[in-house]
């Protein structure tokens, strides 16, 4: 029997890993992160929100979240396309195409079997509080780049 | 000479259209596998190559890939698996099935090129 404990951690860690590489592959150079924090509860509280479920092996969920500036200047670089061409749409599929690649990237990382991901919801907004109810806890990493941060929730 | 890219993520297909713009493709794009079925049989004889999208609502990559592959009209089409799945059974499944590439998520333009060239049995 494998030790929920130990594939979270191996989880996390391949979150971490595939996050730093998917950022530094899209020419944002040196990305750092934060040590990771344990929060009381899973919240959305940015602009723009890609939220991923994670099925199988384990389960929970994971939310990659920005401003609406950080997030049209990451869909940027990956299209080659000037920030003030995006519209929200574009912003709401970028968010989502993102979140679907960290989490993919994590799962094949991980290696831990039997693990599979929902296609991604994507929120934004300014006046929205959206919480998903848990007993898992509920981990935070904090990415920066130039002058942008990422933050990713990760409950599994 | 076309390029038909299968993937329900626009900021995907609009980099994969960069790219086989840049190679001199006219890239037509499709947002699930259903449309991307029905582009293919409009235009079998001009469509070079297709990139497909492995998670998409509707019909899957996998379940696309198979009915180009048991259409004897566009069987003989070159796909290329373009998909953020990386586990070793995702990319056996989709060789079984007549994937001719496999190109996981992200990449760089210059990747892309690379692969759609090789692809199409012209680069490395």
């Amino acid at each position: 029997m494998a030790d929920p404990l130990e594939h979270r951690r191996i989880l996390l860690d391949a979150l971490q890993g595939v996050t730093l590489q998917i950022l530094e592959s899209e020419s944002w150079g040196t990305v750092t992160c934060d040590a990771v924090k344990v929060l009381p509860s899973f919240q959305l509280t940015r602009e723009v929100c890609g939220v991923v479920h994670i099925l199988g092996a384990l389960h929970g969920l994971v939310a990659v979240m920005a401003t609406q500036r950080t997030v049209a200047a990451i869909i940027g670089t990956i299209t080659g396309s000037q920030t003030r061409e995006l519209t929200q749409e574009d912003i709401l599929d970028g968010i989502a195409e993102l979140a679907n690649m960290v989490c993919g990237n994590m799962k094949s990382r991980a290696q831990i079997g039997n693990l599979a991901i929902t296609p991604p919801v994507a929120i934004m907004g300014t006046e929205f509080i959206a919480q998903w109810k848990t007993v898992l806890p509920v981990h935070q990493l904090t990415f920066h780049m130039r002058d942008h941060t990422l933050v990713v929730l990760a409950s599994v | 000479m076309k390029l038909l890219t299968i993937d329900d993520s626009k900021t995907i297909r609009r980099v994969i259209a960069g790219v086989g713009s840049v190679l001199g493709f006219e890239v037509l794009e499709a947002e699930n596998g259903a449309v991307g079925l029905e582009i293919l049989r409009e235009q079998t004889d001009e469509i070079k190559l297709v990139l497909l999208d492995w998670n998409m609502p509707g019909l899957n990559g996998l379940e696309v890939l198979q009915a180009i592959k048991a259409d004897p009209r566009t069987q003989q089409i070159p796909v290329m698996m373009v998909t953020t799945e990386g586990e070793r059974e995702y990319i056996i499944k989709a060789i079984q099935a007549g994937a001719v590439h496999y190109q996981t998520k992200p990449f760089s333009q210059e990747v892309m090129a690379a692969r759609i060239m090789e692809a199409l049995g012209a680069g490395g």
